[in-house]
């Protein structure tokens, strides 16, 4: 009898999962009542992202004096003293460089610099990631001023800021990078390859064909692109 | 012999006429009888049966609770960029933030084994607790969610074969004025080239069942940022119409659990694009209405144009094959037949064709697709071959069900120009010179 019962409570919720989970009070307002719910106060501990538009950022202030000091204590020795990439092995590695440079980086004999100076569209980005990841090996030790302070000092570095500048909330969000007009949405299918079979152009040839995307192929959506300010 | 040894081999025999006796019993038993006869009859002469391993017993079974590949295949394995035939400037500075590319020349078919998968990390690979690790989703939701590693495995599940490739993947042939002007090598194998590639069958829960859980706002948010919880808490904005279609959050791969470097315990997983917007270790998912503008979006892994502009968002890998044999590194014996074969894929879905030329690119014949043909995951092509020995200049191109074709590398680099660096799917020309070996003919 009893096992009757259970045999058909669990083909019944077998059949109508949603009916059995239902019953787990609080929580009839969600398909499944997994996990648990929590506070935005829970969360904003350990919240670590900035957005262009300043949300995310924290309280606090920091210096470019404070910053420098803070850059030959705990950044320098990898990105060098005036933030010039370290070369190893041979020059055939090197740490980033994060000075120098002016856009628009267009075709050039050498490898254009792209660094935070010349490419990083946003100062929000240099906040978010320094403060997310670095120092390398040594993640989230510095404080919210502390991030401001090299903020501000490698924003003078790059003649972006005057010297001794000061940076908090506001001021960053008064900050425009040079290359904030550097970036288009991807144009792919943008190089046209018909399937020719026989007797076929090849690249050494003169009239290889380069067209746009439209004629074929399937362009990239457009709501994969992060949509410029 | 001791008594332990002694007990060990007797164990050993009963195990050995326990299987004879009720295994396979016809075969089993016709098998032994031909055996001894044939230990009888030849003695000690040399031939398959005189070899140690037809005399000794093997291994115990179970010597390898967790088992290798043969000693034979120790070639076979993951390794970084050779730094001698890199150009400056190209290596990575630290080895917790670096790469090795896959042995694709010594696999077969489409799967890549759990421990040759293509390594890319930006701060190491943690091997996280799952009892400790928590995946949260906030934001624009209903409800902020926390989801411990054993409720996530509670959704229903979904399985599915995908590959993932970097978007930095075959930029040592992007055209020889990419690095200064430096000689692209003739060394290159195509795990140095395009070893960035590989591909899973992924187990884990749909992305899409995890913001209805969480009363996700999907009109208002247009993007996800999700983010890792290794060393850099490594984010990317991943578009909302991507997040509502396929991908999922995997916590296994090709059956058992996703290993550290794969993200352990979960992962995202963003079908047909760039290998680091499919975040490791996934930790926290704040729903959004608008991106980020992450490094690894911005400063990184964005195209420069010709114009100076540089495309953001650049998210599919775009259709490419690439023959593992002959490839770079390898040498064909002599004259005669071989089966040429390699691997091709799209991020934008099914591979309808693969060609191959043996002149270089003016004539081309349609490969061989092995079954199964599946949707933004490696297709095997191949196609039979008689070499007459002279000097050939070999390469694949693939089709995708969009009807895109890859094209030159020149072709690209013409229009995108020399230093877009990124998502390059150009066709890779391997050189078979007369004594039989193989270089890499691209740069
Ligand atoms: C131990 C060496 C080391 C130290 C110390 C270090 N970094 Fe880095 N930094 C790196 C490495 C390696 C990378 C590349 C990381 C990657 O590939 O994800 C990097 C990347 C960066 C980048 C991204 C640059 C780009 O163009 O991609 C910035 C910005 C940065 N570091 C800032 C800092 C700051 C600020 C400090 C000091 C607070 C610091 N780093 C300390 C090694 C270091």
């Amino acid at each position: 009898m009893r096992r009757g019962n259970l045999i058909f409570w669990a083909i019944l919720s077998l059949m109508a999962p949603g009916l059995a989970v239902a019953q787990t009070p609080d929580c009839n307002d969600r398909p499944l009542c997994l996990g648990r719910t929590i506070t935005e106060a829970d969360l904003a501990v350990w919240s670590l992202n900035v957005f262009p538009d300043g949300t995310g950022l924290s309280d606090g202030m920091g210096n470019a004096e404070e910053g420098r000091q803070l850059f030959r204590d705990k950044c320098s020795a990898c990105h060098g003293e005036k933030g010039v990439g370290l070369k190893v092995l041979l020059d055939r590695g090197a740490f980033p460089t994060l000075v120098g440079s002016t856009p628009p980086l267009t075709d050039t004999e050498e490898w254009p610099a792209k660094t935070v100076g010349s490419y990083w569209p946003y100062p929000t980005t240099f906040f978010d990631y320094v403060r997310r990841a670095m120092p390398f090996a040594t993640a989230h030790s510095l404080s919210d001023n502390e991030v401001y302070a090299i903020t501000a000092h490698i924003l003078v570095l790059n003649d972006i800021l005057p010297a001794g500048a000061t940076l908090d909330r506001d001021s960053l969000m008064q900050v425009t990078m040079p290359n904030v007009d550097g970036f288009i949405c991807d144009a792919r299918p943008d190089v046209f390859a018909p399937r020719c079979m026989s007797n076929c152009a090849v690249p050494d040839d003169a009239g290889v064909l380069i067209g746009s995307g439209e004629s074929y192929g399937k362009p990239v959506p457009i709501t994969d692109c992060m949509v410029l300010k | 012999m001791s008594d332990d040894q002694d007990k060990q081999a007797k164990s050993n025999i009963k195990v050995t006429r326990r299987c004879l006796l009720t295994g396979g019993v016809g075969v089993a038993t016709g098998t032994a009888a031909t055996l001894v006869a044939g230990l009888g009859a030849e003695g000690a002469a040399a031939g398959p049966l005189d070899r140690p391993w037809a005399t000794e017993l093997g291994d115990p079974v179970g010597t390898n609770p967790y088992g290798h590949p043969s000693s034979f295949e120790k070639t076979v394995i993951r390794r970084p960029t050779p730094t001698e035939y890199s150009p400056k400037g190209y290596v990575p500075p630290m080895n917790e933030s670096s790469w090795t590319g896959t042995p694709l020349q010594d696999l077969r078919g489409i799967i890549t084994p759990n421990g040759l998968f293509y390594e890319r990390s930006h701060g190491g690979y943690a091997d996280m607790d799952p009892a400790n690790h928590k995946v949260v989703i906030h934001g624009l939701v209903d409800r902020n969610l926390e989801l411990s590693m054993e409720d996530l495995r509670r959704f229903p599940t979904v399985t599915t074969f995908r590959f993932l490739e970097c978007s930095g993947n075959s930029d040592l042939i992007w055209g020889k004025a990419t690095y200064g002007g430096q000689e692209t090598s003739p060394y290159l194998t195509a795990q140095d080239i395009h070893g960035l590639l590989s591909c899973a069958e992924w187990t884990g829960v749909r992305l899409s069942d995890l913001l209805r859980e969480a009363g996700a706002d999907t009109v208002r948010a247009k993007w996800l940022i999700v983010e890792g919880a290794d060393s850099g808490a490594l984010a990317r904005s991943l578009p909302m119409a991507r997040a509502l279609d396929d991908c999922i959050l995997a916590f296994a791969q090709n059956g058992e659990m996703l290993r550290p470097e794969q993200g352990y315990p979960v992962r995202l997983l963003v079908p047909g694009c760039e290998g680091n917007l499919n975040i490791k270790w996934v930790q926290r998912i704040e729903v959004t209405d608008q991106p980020l503008f992450a490094t690894f979006e911005t400063g990184l892994y964005t195209d420069l144009q010709k114009s100076g502009k540089a495309w953001i968002s650049s998210l599919v890998m775009e259709a490419k094959s690439i023959i593992t044999f002959p490839s770079g590194g390898q040498s064909l014996p002599e004259k005669g037949f071989y089966q040429v074969r390699g691997i091709a894929w799209s991020g934008r879905g099914r591979i309808s064709h693969v060609d191959v030329s043996l002149d270089g690119g003016r004539n081309w014949t349609q490969a061989q697709l092995t079954e199964p043909v599946m949707s933004k995951c490696l297709t095997e092509f191949t196609m039979p071959w008689r070499w007459d020995g002279s000097e050939t200049l070999i390469m694949s191109r693939a089709t995708d069900e969009t009807g895109y074709t890859q094209p030159f590398v020149q072709q690209i680099v013409e229009a995108r120009g020399k230093f877009s660096e990124y998502h390059n799917n150009g066709i890779q020309t391997w050189r078979v010179e007369s004594n039989g070996e193989v270089y890499n003919a691209q740069g």
